[in-house]
């Protein structure tokens, strides 16, 4: 019998005008780990979608196992065995995680929770996934607990094809660790695994075979041995300029940023913030670093003056009291969200009217007390353009843009006014692709070059790296000692998981 | 004399339990159904109607229920074929049965101001149920909807807890695109339990006109299909819940017909009241953590 499980010839899709596969070939072998690379919108997920029949292709054939194959449904091709893991896991949080995998399982009559809870447990045993205790709801356990769940539902029945997109991007390194091995483990047994990514570094971690694309063409292709860091950055980016500025150091200014005694508890009693002090100078990019609720949201909110009166501590920007989020507009304070689609943006509103959502702005752009449509789009689109966001439509509505389009705009509202102070961003670079996360950073850096103070709230290692000066960790409301040039990776990961150093 | 009031109780509890139950059913499905009240007097004016004709209660109660599924059908072509929204849709049901059950009402029968005296639904006594001791006689005696009601809240709470198919409909209602990843019709789901509630709200009109009033009026559902939906949401999704807040309902009904009786000096308006008013009073004070579906009246049925 062939190895080969998966054979993908010359698959194409359309949406529109957009080519967004075109002529894609992929090989997917027993026991191997094959890595997806591209930037987004290079087609990784078109590609997957209709490998595991979410999509159907416009021309192209598909081979499973050696039989020609054409999906109709998602079902047919989960009853085929391609077994998908998507990004955002389709769990029901209310649920246990036995009723989760029931679900799974097609379950129709009587169910018994003692006997489901036994299913899960034979289960997770056979495939070698720790879930804990069944009987927890879904949305009690962390993200990587929740991703074991969602592996072990697409295992229920041993897929030939296990397809995982992007699943590393809300996992702490240590929980990478784990999938990862976990993978291996997987592979081992004979299944042929694809992991769909924009990370280089988890390509040479992971894969034993790496395919590129690149605006819906495969660009490359072949074990992950035969690339180099380098290589895959150029197939994956092609000829467009990367910016690899590296930080030029400036002398810090004053003080523009004071924190003192930051604290925070939620109605129910958990505390959030546990006596923060923080500051940062002009020309200085402060990153804090840590996973996603150890206290992000709740400094953000501090910080940019959403919250101040029922929690305690004080927060200057430029030696002023920041009592509002009023304040802190006032005071020249930027503020990019990490929710981009609930804090960022509207929608429903034109581009133009998002830029605008800026108080000061409002000021200017409308002297008389009210706005002229025309005008203000025609002004919006120099700014959208400096931003590159696309398409730079001002009057397209911001819910069709695409994610990484969004954050551009978002940052183009918020980092494209004279005479910032500080400029807070959390995760300002989630679900960007390579440029534009370096387009994002360079911008970052330039502000700090301005005069202004930054710090960036960042989950990703990879960022943390990229731009910092000075890091702090911050692990379950506690702001870890700010390190001074050195920046060990492995020891921020370690910080980060509260594995040591909890000074 | 107490007996008897708990039976009077019980059976004007019974149309707010059966509107309810089905409330419940679509909600934890996902959907709104904001029409319930015009879903029931639709079929209180249809099992009234047939009932009449007929000289046969029963078979105005399953034409009754008969006509609530094909209103909840009109609800699913609506809101999840044609995609319009959720309280539109419940909003122009409820405007629509009072508005057309009352012109045909008038068609049928005139404007004279003459009641119409309906054919009872008759008592089912099912054997062994007067024997349990204290709340016997008060089950003994009442008719067959009262009792599907009443096996309905424990048939409900297994549905949702014990069984594969609940936990399908939970899925669909709490996150549909979950359920849908895992091959489940959501769209399907949705449209068989909007029939289910459909006919179930039917009855609840079918149980007033033909048990609880013995006639029809024009609008005679007075704002019970609100209170079912009130009764879901305070009875926190659960069929107990939805149990005990349409009791407090039909029991403090069953006193304000009392005190009317007994001519006690309160406005006859402000006895009206009472029911509605301390049914949400209870409802409201009983603790309890709200748990609404979390895709509740999302048309985003993806399947």
């Amino acid at each position: 019998m062939s190895d080969v499980v998966l054979e993908v010839v010359d698959v194409r899709k359309r949406f529109g005008d957009v080519v967004a596969l075109d002529g894609v070939r992929l090989e997917c072998r027993r026991g191997e780990i094959h890595a997806l690379l591209g930037e987004n919108g290079a087609g990784k997920s078109t590609l997957m979608h209709v490998v595991s029949g979410l999509l159907s292709a416009d021309g192209g054939g598909m081979r499973l196992q050696g039989a020609e194959v054409r999906w109709r449904s998602a079902d047919e091709a989960r009853s085929a065995g391609i077994a998908m893991v998507h990004q955002h896991f389709m769990l029901v949080p209310t649920m246990t995680v036995s009723e989760n995998l029931a679900l799974a399982r097609q379950v129709l009559g009587m169910v018994a929770p003692a006997s489901l809870d036994a299913d899960v447990r034979r289960l997770a045993a056979e495939r070698g996934i720790d879930v804990g205790d069944p009987r927890r709801c879904v949305e009690e356990l962390s993200v990587g607990e929740q991703q074991r769940v969602e592996i072990l539902k697409a295992l229920v029945d041993v897929p030939a094809l296990l397809i995982l997109d992007e699943p590393t991007a809300v996992l702490t390194p240590s929980e990478v660790g784990d999938l990862f091995a976990l993978l291996r483990e997987l592979a081992s047994q004979g299944t042929a695994i694809i992991i769909v990514t924009h990370k280089l570094a988890e390509v040479f971690a992971i894969a034993d075979r790496v395919s590129v694309l690149r605006r819906g063409a495969l660009v490359a292709s072949g074990p992950a041995s035969g690339f180099d860091h380098d290589s895959l950055a150029r197939e994956m980016v092609g000829d467009q300029a990367v910016d690899t500025a590296g930080t030029s150091a400036v002398p810090p200014g004053p003080e523009r940023l004071r924190a003192r005694g930051l604290r925070w508890t939620s109605a129910d009693g958990r505390v959030g913030l546990d006596g923060v002090d923080l500051e940062v100078r002009g020309g200085e990019i402060v990153v804090v670093a840590g996973v996603e609720g150890n206290g992000q949201q709740e400094l953000q909110s501090l910080l940019s003056g959403v919250r101040t009166a029922d929690v305690g501590g004080e927060v200057h920007v430029d030696g002023r009291l920041v009592a509002s989020a009023a304040d802190a507009r006032d005071a020249g304070l930027a503020i990019v969200p990490a929710d981009r689609r609930r804090d960022g943006l509207v929608a429903e509103m034109p581009l133009w009217e998002n830029l605008l959502l800026g108080r000061e702005d409002l000021r200017r752009a409308a002297p008389r007390g009210w706005l002229v449509p025309s005008e203000q789009s025609r002004r919006a689109r120099p700014r959208l353009e400096a931003f590159s966001v696309r398409p730079a439509d001002p009057d397209l509505p911001a819910g069709a843009l695409s994610g990484g389009n969004q954050q551009r705009l978002v940052l183009a509202r918020e980092l494209g006014r004279d005479g910032l102070s500080v400029v807070i961003a959390t995760s300002p670079t989630r679900g960007l692709d390579l440029v534009a996360t370096r387009a994002v950073h360079a911008r970052l850096r330039d502000l700090a070059r301005r005069g202004a103070a930054v710090l960036v709230l960042s989950t990703d290692l990879d960022e943390v790296e990229a731009l910092a000066g000075r890091v702090a960790v911050l692990y379950r409301g506690r702001l870890g000692s700010i390190e001074g040039d050195a920046v060990d990776r492995i020891e921020i990961g370690r910080r980060m998981a509260g594995l040591e150093g909890a000074s | 004399m107490l007996e008897s009031f708990l039976a009077a109780g019980l059976l004007l509890a019974t149309p707010i339990l059966l509107a309810a139950l089905g409330e419940l059913l679509v909600e934890r499905t996902g959907v709104l159904n904001i029409g319930v009240e015009g879903m029931m007097l639709t079929g209180a004016f249809v099992a009234a109607v047939v009932a009449e004709m007929s000289a046969d209660a029963t078979w105005g109660a399953l034409a009754g229920m008969a006509a609530g599924v094909g209103v909840g059908g009109l609800f699913a072509w609506a809101a999840l074929v044609l995609g319009t929204d959720q309280i539109i849709v419940g909003a122009a049901i409820n405007l629509l049965a009072l508005g057309g059950t009352g012109a045909l009402y008038r068609a049928l029968y005139g404007t004279t101001g003459a009641a119409l005296v309906l054919p009872t639904l008759p008592a089912l006594p099912l054997p062994g149920l007067g024997a349990i001791p204290g709340i016997g006689p008060v089950l003994a005696a009442q008719n067959g909807l009262v009792y599907v009601g009443l096996a309905l809240v424990p048939a409900l709470a297994f549905l949702f807890r014990r069984t594969g198919l609940g936990l399908r409909l939970r899925a669909i209602g709490d996150h549909p695109r979950a359920a849908a990843s895992l091959g489940y019709g959501v769209r399907r789901y949705k449209i068989v339990v909007l029939l289910m509630a459909g006919g179930l709200a039917g009855l609840a009109g079918a149980t007033l006109t033909l048990a609880a009033t013995n006639t029809f009026v024009e609008g005679v559902t007075a704002g019970r299909g609100f209170v079912a939906l009130a009764v879901v949401v305070f009875g926190r999704w659960s069929p107990a819940g939805v149990l005990a807040g349409a009791l407090v309902f039909g029991l403090v009904n069953a006193l304000q017909f009392q005190l009317q009786a007994a001519s006690v000096a309160v406005p006859h308006q402000v006895a009206l009241m009472l029911p509605y008013l301390v049914t949400l009073a209870v409802l409201v004070a009983v603790p309890g953590r709200a748990a609404a579906p979390r895709a509740l009246g999302a048309n985003d049925t993806d399947a």
